[in-house]
Formats: C-alpha cells, structure tokens, sequence
C-alpha cells in the first residue's frame, strides 16, 4: 500500500541520490572502485567540492572508502540502493493501474470523436 | 479496445513502463497537465481525486498537489511534487511524494514519443521511475526523440 513506507530509512539514501553530480559519481563507481582524483577529472568541480559529495555519499552508506592514508579509494556498495529500488517499485502496481485508466479515458475520447467505430 | 502494447520493466535503479495510447501525444501531456484529467486517472479506478483538491502549476520549478481517497477504506493521501522539466509534447519530469515535508522522492521521467504502431494513436509514452539514474535516462529519453 501507500501508507506505513519507511521513508525515513531511505530519506538519507534519496537525499543523497538527489544531487545529479553525486549521481553521476555513483554511475562511475558502478564501474569499479576509484580515487578522488579519478573522480573529480569529469566534473568541472574542485577535488575538494568532489570530496564533500564522497562524504555524502558515505554517510548514506552508498559507498565505502578505503583506509589508505593518501587514496582512498571509493566503492559502490550496492544495499542501500537495492533498497531504494525496491521500495520504489512498490508503487509499479500504482502506475500501471494509472496508466490503465487513462488508456480507458482516451479511448473513450476517440471513440466520442469517430462514432463510426 | 485490446490494442494497447504495455510493458513494464524493472531494471538496477528503478522501473520503466511503456505504454501505447491511441491518442496524440497533445492529448496525452493534456492528460498530465490539466487537472480535471490528471485527478481522474491518477491512481487509477481504485481511488478518488477530487478536482477541488488539485493544484498545478505547470512550469519548471512549479508545484502541484492533490488529496486522494484510496481504496475501499478511503483512505486520505496527500500528494505533492514539483515539475522539473516540460518540453511540450515530449518531456515532462516531475517528483511526487505522498509524504508532505520529507525529503523529495527520485523524479519521474515521463517521455511521449511516436513509436507506437497503431494506425490511429501515435503516442508512445515511457514513464521512467528511477532512483540513481534520472539525469541518464532523460538523456536517453530524449536522444530518442531527437
């Protein structure tokens, strides 16, 4: 149903998700691990500003960072996404009978217009 | 009817549904941006908008809002959500969240395209919802189109 999701549990996760640059870093660590540096050279940021989106991006728990004093490198932990999609897909059911009906309501529409059938 | 290609997918970040309607695609972005439509399909025959209670403000960076009454319970939900992109009749990308005041849910990425291949309706909308990859897939949505 659409009541009782536990929004709260996911707020970090979707707060941190709504920054397209955090995104577009995530989208990057899908491919496999990578220091700051390799992440920062796409983006026409700062490595530091690269840096405060990492540390957004750990507090939701979707990545992990290395202990390597100098690297660090980042990597994608998969859980708290898996559990933003699967949320998110309890509301597949919704749109789909959604979208049933306004195939019903166009139909209708087209069939006012050419009543020859 | 029974000329209605849908599929629904799932994929990593979220789920696609597409879905041929026999109608223009300005009669369906109508459908998503006039209110007395949009409060009579959204949610389906399942629950009930009333028109009084819909507000939209269609422009990037707009805000809309609607009070449902779902199911046989009629049990009130309120909606609210901001429009992020309109480029009429193709892209509309829009958030909803059903919990007022909470941080804002992944967008939906709604593309109307004319894929489909029925004779009479060219409209072939895909609504996207995905948690990771919004930006990517409107880019996709409008490669596509384009």
């Amino acid at each position: 149903m659409l009541t009782n999701v536990p929004v709260d549990e996911l707020s970090t996760t979707f707060a941190a998700l709504a920054d397209p640059t955090r995104r577009e870093i995530l989208g990057r660590l899908a491919e496999g691990e990578a220091t700051v540096n390799q992440l920062a050279a796409p983006f026409p940021i700062t490595v530091q500003a690269v840096s405060r989106h990492l540390k957004v991006l750990e507090h939701a728990g979707l990545i992990t960072r290395g202990r390597t004093a100098q690297l660090r490198p980042s990597r994608l932990e998969g859980e708290p996404l898996k559990d933003a999609v699967d949320w998110l897909q309890r509301y597949r059911p919704f749109w789909e009978d959604s979208f049933a009906r306004l195939d019903q309501r166009l139909h209708d529409k087209t069939g006012a217009r050419t009543t020859d059938g | 009817m029974g000329e209605t290609a849908i599929s629904s997918e799932v994929d990593a970040n979220g789920f696609t549904i597409v879905h041929v309607f026999e109608a223009s695609r300005e009669e369906v972005w109508a459908e998503w941006t006039t209110p007395e439509s949009f409060a009579d399909w959204f949610g389906g025959t399942a629950s009930e908008v009333p028109v009084s209670t819909m507000t939209m403000d269609v422009r990037p960076g707009g805000a809309w809002a609607a009070t449902m009454y779902a199911g046989p319970a009629r049990h009130e939900i309120q909606w609210e959500g901001e429009y992020l992109e309109l480029l009429e009749p193709t892209l509309l990308v829009l958030t909803l969240t059903d919990q007022p005041g909470e941080d804002p849910w992944p967008p939906i990425t709604v593309v109307l395209d004319r894929s489909g291949r029925r004779t009479n309706g060219d409209a072939l909308p895909s609504a996207r919802w995905d948690v990771a990859g919004a930006v990517r897939a409107r880019r996709r949505g409008l490669g596509h189109v384009l």
